[in-house]
């Protein structure tokens, strides 16, 4: 009967399941594990990355702070010899150096200027730097307590320039606005990034008292 | 005899596989999660490091500086963040102005009565001038107030589970002028 029965239901067709699944398990096991070691590239690579960032962060603000250095030391030489920071820049404005421009209501009665000299500036920006050689160098006892090479630590001031010159005359002040231009370069072995360089600039007064 | 599906023989294999590799992938997951937490905290102590040099570049008054060559915490302790640790020292080194040189320009006289009228120079200013060095105390007449200071920071990290290692430290040199 219950061939009867079977026999007269409609077959389904289906496909018939000819292939082997031997070794399916190994290959789906593979698949997996090279889609994980993938995930994990891509994780260390993302954290070298930001490893990468870190240091190079680290870099900007010690070649900053050499660069700040910089500024500060040509600072405290405008303070300490105001007069020579002075007339450096009058003799590179090819103003005579000896004598004091008379204050003028107006600009364009400034006297003309002469020729212009640059080399009382190099001498006074000249010393303004870490290089034991030509200016004032880091502290000996610096290396001896934290190891540190000095030569991996350097700043100067590039040059210092006259960008406007003109005459309070209420105040009977001749003015001299200067640009300076200080640079940083610190060699940080950490991260293996070789030199970092950073400028800066920063602006001053330089005034003078005139008759 | 059916021989669908999976046999134990291939399963074995597949599962001491899948162990071998998972594994070391374990061990990847638990160092990158520490490392990631170092990463963290050292952008942590870059910030807090850039903000205490600030501090002592421009703030803090210079008498107010530790001895020279003394260290010193920033903080007078490590700065604890998430359970992290960072430690920020510094020390400070005076230049004395009895020894420090700095050198200046200083012009040759010359007659700016016919050469330099209404004070425009007539002359080439190169070969009249000369350098002169002196000490900080004699142009100053100061000897006491030192005008350059060199600051260095030691700055390092360190999480829970870490220990204090060179390699998670940096420092920050730089130097202030005391105006």
């Amino acid at each position: 009967m219950d061939v009867k029965q079977n026999a007269a239901r409609p077959r389904i067709p289906c496909r018939k399941r000819t292939e082997s699944r031997k070794g399916v398990a190994i290959i789906i096991v593979l698949t997996f594990i090279i889609g994980t070691l993938a995930f994990a590239m891509a994780m260390f690579y993302f954290r070298k990355e930001v490893k990468q960032q870190n240091v190079l962060n680290v870099n900007f603000l010690q070649a900053n702070f050499l660069t700040q250095a910089a500024v500060q030391h040509a600072l405290v030489k405008c303070r300490i010899l105001p007069q020579e920071a002075y007339d450096a820049g009058m003799a590179l404005q090819g103003y005579c150096p000896l004598q004091a421009v008379i204050a003028v209501d107006d600009p364009d009665d400034l006297p003309d200027r002469g020729t212009s000299s640059s080399k009382a500036m190099q001498i006074f920006i000249g010393d303004c730097t870490s290089d034991p050689t030509k200016g004032i160098p880091w502290d000996s006892r610096i290396q001896n307590d934290f190891g540190i090479d000095p030569n991996d630590w350097k700043y100067e001031v590039a040059s210092m320039s006259v960008i406007a010159a003109f005459t309070k005359p209420d105040e009977k002040l001749f003015v001299l606005t200067s640009q300076i231009i200080a640079s940083g370069t610190v060699i940080e072995h950490r991260g293996g990034r070789g030199a970092r360089s950073e400028l800066m600039t920063k602006t001053i007064e330089v005034t003078r008292k005139i008759n | 005899m059916k021989k669908n599906g999976t046999t134990l023989l291939e399963v074995l294999p597949a599962v001491a596989m899948l162990a071998l590799a998972m594994i070391p992938m374990f061990g990847l997951m638990s160092s990158s999660n520490t490392a990631s937490r170092i990463q963290k905290i050292e952008g942590v102590a870059a910030n807090l490091a850039k903000e205490e040099m600030n501090k002592w570049m421009y703030v803090i008054d210079p008498t107010s500086f530790p001895d020279d060559g003394v260290e010193e915490y920033v903080n007078g302790a490590p700065f604890i963040v998430e359970g992290n640790e960072v430690e920020i020292k510094v020390r400070v080194y005076r230049h004395q102005n009895t020894s420090t040189n700095v050198k200046y320009p200083d012009f040759v006289w010359h007659d700016f009565r016919t050469t330099c009228p209404d004070s425009t120079e007539g002359n080439n200013l190169d070969s009249k001038t000369n350098q002169v060095t002196r000490t900080i105390e004699e142009v100053t007449r100061d000897a006491t107030r030192p005008r350059l200071i060199d600051i260095v920071m030691q700055v390092r990290w360190k999480t829970p589970t870490t220990s204090w290692s060179d390699v998670n430290k940096f420092f920050l040199v730089s130097r202030r002028g005391w105006m």
